[in-house]
């Protein structure tokens, strides 16, 4: 890779050049949303009228994209980026997350999980986030995207459609303006509050273990995984949950998937090992967080896929945010 | 009527594995919508060796049995016999089966008398003259020989063979024991029928009476199973594999690159093959997927190419060990019936040469693999040649005195398979 400024040649992982210091584009934007550019078989140079519905090409056989779907990362700033992984166990990335910030300074961070036991779960999943972050960063509020998503995976075009195993997802939304978080979510993908000695999961799972599970239920049984609400056909029709968080202090937003928390349940020992990644990190940048999380779960087994996002807020910039916040007020 | 296509097959691969097998199972069914154009004419020739070998018995079942068909014959199908030895005698023109035709065959078919060789090739020679009279309709022949081919006459069948491909469908019988199975194996291979034993001329009429039914059922023709695979990948087999071993791999006709046609005769209603294929492809990385091959069934009809059914076949790279190691139960059951042909055919050569330890061990694993795949019909052909200790184990001895007609039998109906049970 060149740096576009000054033309040295750099390692590909670079994130800004050595010579000049020129931030460089991400890895990300460059293997992340597939078909978005049309450029045929990235194998094998075929034209885009090769390759089929499905994505495979009609020259080498091999789908496309299904290589960058697999591991994605996505750097906004050094505070605020995330990590998407197959995992070692499934064939496919049915995770999914965005991030964007706008002028004004919002944050938006989206995590979707397709359900595993549906079709196209992967498409679900990617749908669904780019549905609600598109919405969000126009300035919709929380419940708007998740009715909006709702009706992105409803429009998956199938050739049979109202089956079981239609499209599904889970999603988790945050949007961050100052101190002031809104968080919403559908089904089990989580988001934390991560900050010495105040760490808080902020979501509670639509799941059977939570909402059916008689108190004596064995907790390794088969339905405590089992989802009550998604987004897709057959979703329940209940109203979005959504939440208002104010940033207390110093520390991270955590969203993730099961693929991350079900090898840390508790909230503290998930806490535990972001602060042992900051700690490790000199810089403390959140996409080396997000990246030693997922490490983490494919130590453990890596059984499911993993999305680990973080927004950080270190010392200084809560008191900025504060002090902004404050004039506001003051106005 | 309507094909309908269903591929089963393990598409994990681990890392670096290249080879790719799939069971691609074809049903036509009747589905009243017509769909395709059914039902068209249907001619039906009769081949029957009457070279000096067959005088007795032979030939005298053989008349009464060609005598038969024709009385069978609905009125609006067409036939034609032949008549075989040091060359062929049009016994009966190709003709509409009606009551005055089928009376004046039924006069010359009593007047043929047996004599001279067999010289194959001119029998197939007047065949196809007739066949190709009616290439619209659905064709099927039906060989009937007790003997061998004459020597001289072998480079001229070859030739022949590749005349005749794709002109006409043919069964192949012998009767008694002393024709060739390899030879005319060769001209049903080449014509997409079978060969069989008839140990006993007094079988012959049921016999052709069961090729009759089956050519009647027919309702489409010349249809070719149609296999596309990648750039740089390489057909390592294309066999059928139900209701009968057929290998297909050498009948490849390439329509265009990475694309071949593979010949499959005449369907039926509510007929269902099994087709095995294993493709050879570059291999990619884990997390990688990747389109095998893509298999549909074309039918060619006044010119005309149509695509009945399409299924693919694909590959999946992972590191996930449990999923790149199982073997799919369709392609495993195929996989053991293929040994179980291979196992008696290795194991008769063996016998033939007089190597008893090497034919009880083969013929011992046949028992072995036929009694788990629940071919009973293949078990009950082999207990005619070794005698059964332990079937699970494959533990057999040989049949001291075994009549070479049950050696025969169990070679070539060895090629039979079992279908797959439920799970």
């Amino acid at each position: 890779m060149q740096c576009p400024e000054c033309d040295t040649e750099l390692p590909p992982e670079n994130r800004f050049c050595e010579e000049c210091g020129t931030p460089l584009p991400n890895t990300a934007e460059m293997d992340a949303p597939e078909g978005s550019a049309d450029n045929g078989c990235p194998r094998c140079g075929a034209s885009v009228e090769s390759i089929d519905a499905d994505g495979y090409c009609a020259e080498c056989g091999f789908r496309r994209g299904r290589a960058s779907r697999n591991h994605f990362e996505i750097t906004i700033s050094p505070h605020f980026a995330g990590v998407c992984d197959r995992g070692l166990r499934h064939s496919r990335n049915e995770d999914f997350f965005c991030l964007a910030s706008s002028e004004s300074g919002m944050s938006v961070m989206v995590v979707c999980d397709g359900v595993s036991s549906s079709r196209r779960a992967e498409e679900a999943s990617q749908i669904a986030a780019e549905c609600a972050c598109r919405i969000l960063l126009a300035g919709s509020p929380v419940d708007a995207a998740l009715i909006q998503s709702q009706a992105a995976v409803l429009g998956i075009d199938l050739a049979t459609a109202g089956g079981q195993d239609d499209p599904a997802t889970t999603m988790v939304v945050a949007v961050v303006e100052g101190r002031r978080a809104t968080i919403g979510w559908v089904g089990d993908s989580r988001a934390y509050w991560i900050s010495p000695g105040n760490n808080l999961q902020l979501t509670r799972d639509h799941s059977w273990v939570n909402e059916m599970a008689p108190s004596d239920a064995k907790p390794n049984s088969a339905q405590m995984h089992a989802i009550t609400r998604w987004l897709g056909h057959g979703a329940p029709d209940d109203e979005p949950c959504v939440l208002d968080f104010e940033i207390p202090g110093p520390g991270a937003l955590l969203l993730c998937t099961d693929g991350l928390w079900n090898y840390a349940p508790e909230t503290d020992s998930l806490a535990a090992l972001v602060e042992e990644a900051l700690v490790e990190e000199a810089r403390g940048e959140a996409i080396q967080t997000a990246r030693e999380l997922v490490n983490f779960a494919r130590a453990q087994g890596g059984v499911d896929n993993i999305t680990a996002v973080l927004l950080q807020f270190p010392a200084t910039t809560v008191i900025e945010a504060a002090a902004e916040t404050r004039e506001v007020e003051n106005l | 009527m309507q094909f309908k296509a269903e591929v089963f097959q393990n598409a994990y691969l681990s890392q670096g594995a290249r080879e790719v097998h799939a069971i691609m199972t074809i049903t036509a069914e009747e589905d009243g919508s017509g769909g395709m154009n059914t039902g068209g004419d249907k001619l039906f020739g009769i081949i029957c060796d009457t070279s000096g070998s067959m005088e007795g018995a032979k030939i005298h079942a053989a008349k009464q049995a060609m005598a038969r068909i024709v009385e069978l014959l609905p009125l609006d199908a067409y036939f034609f016999v032949i008549a075989g030895s040091d060359h062929a005698v049009t016994v009966a023109p190709c003709t509409r089966a009606t009551i005055e035709n089928k009376q004046s065959a039924l006069a010359a078919i009593r007047s043929i008398r047996a004599g001279g060789g067999t010289y194959i090739s001119t029998w197939l020679s007047q065949a196809l003259a007739q066949f190709d009279r009616m290439p619209g309709a659905i064709r099927q022949g039906l060989l009937l020989t007790d003997g061998q081919n004459e020597q001289v006459d072998e480079p001229r069948l070859a030739a022949m063979l590749n005349a005749c491909e794709g002109h006409f469908q043919c069964e192949c019988r012998g009767v008694g024991a002393d024709w060739v199975i390899s030879e005319l194996q060769k001209i049903s291979g080449k014509l997409l029928g079978s060969t069989d034993i008839i140990a006993d001329a007094a079988g012959i009429e049921s016999d052709f009476q069961g090729i009759l039914e089956r050519a009647l059922s027919k309702d489409v023709t010349d249809v070719a199973l149609r296999l596309w695979t990648p750039v740089g990948a390489r057909v390592l087999f294309c066999k059928q594999v139900s209701p009968q071993l057929v290998d297909l791999t050498q009948r490849a006709h390439a329509v265009k690159p990475q694309t071949s046609d593979y010949p499959t005769g005449a369907w039926g209603r509510s007929e269902s093959r099994d087709y095995h294929f294993a493709i050879e492809v570059k291999p990619g990385g884990v997390g990688d997927e990747m389109l095998a091959g893509r298999a549909s069934l074309i039918i060619t009809q006044n010119r005309v190419e149509s695509k009945a059914t399409e299924a693919r076949i694909l590959a999946i790279w992972t590191d996930d060990e449990a999923k790149s190691t199982r073997i799919e139960r369709h392609v495993a059951h195929y996989t053991g019936q293929a040994e179980l042909a291979e196992s008696i055919h290795q194991g008769l050569e063996a016998r033939e040469r007089g190597d008893d330890d090497v034919a009880t061990r083969l013929l011992g694993k046949a028992v072995r693999l036929a009694h788990e795949s629940g071919n009973e019909a293949t078990a009950k052909l082999l207990r005619t040649v070794v005698d059964v200790d332990n079937a699970r184990e494959g533990t057999v001895r040989l049949k001291s005195t075994v009549a070479r007609e049950d050696a025969m039998a169990l070679e070539t109906r060895s090629t039979k398979t079992a279908r797959i049970s439920r799970p």
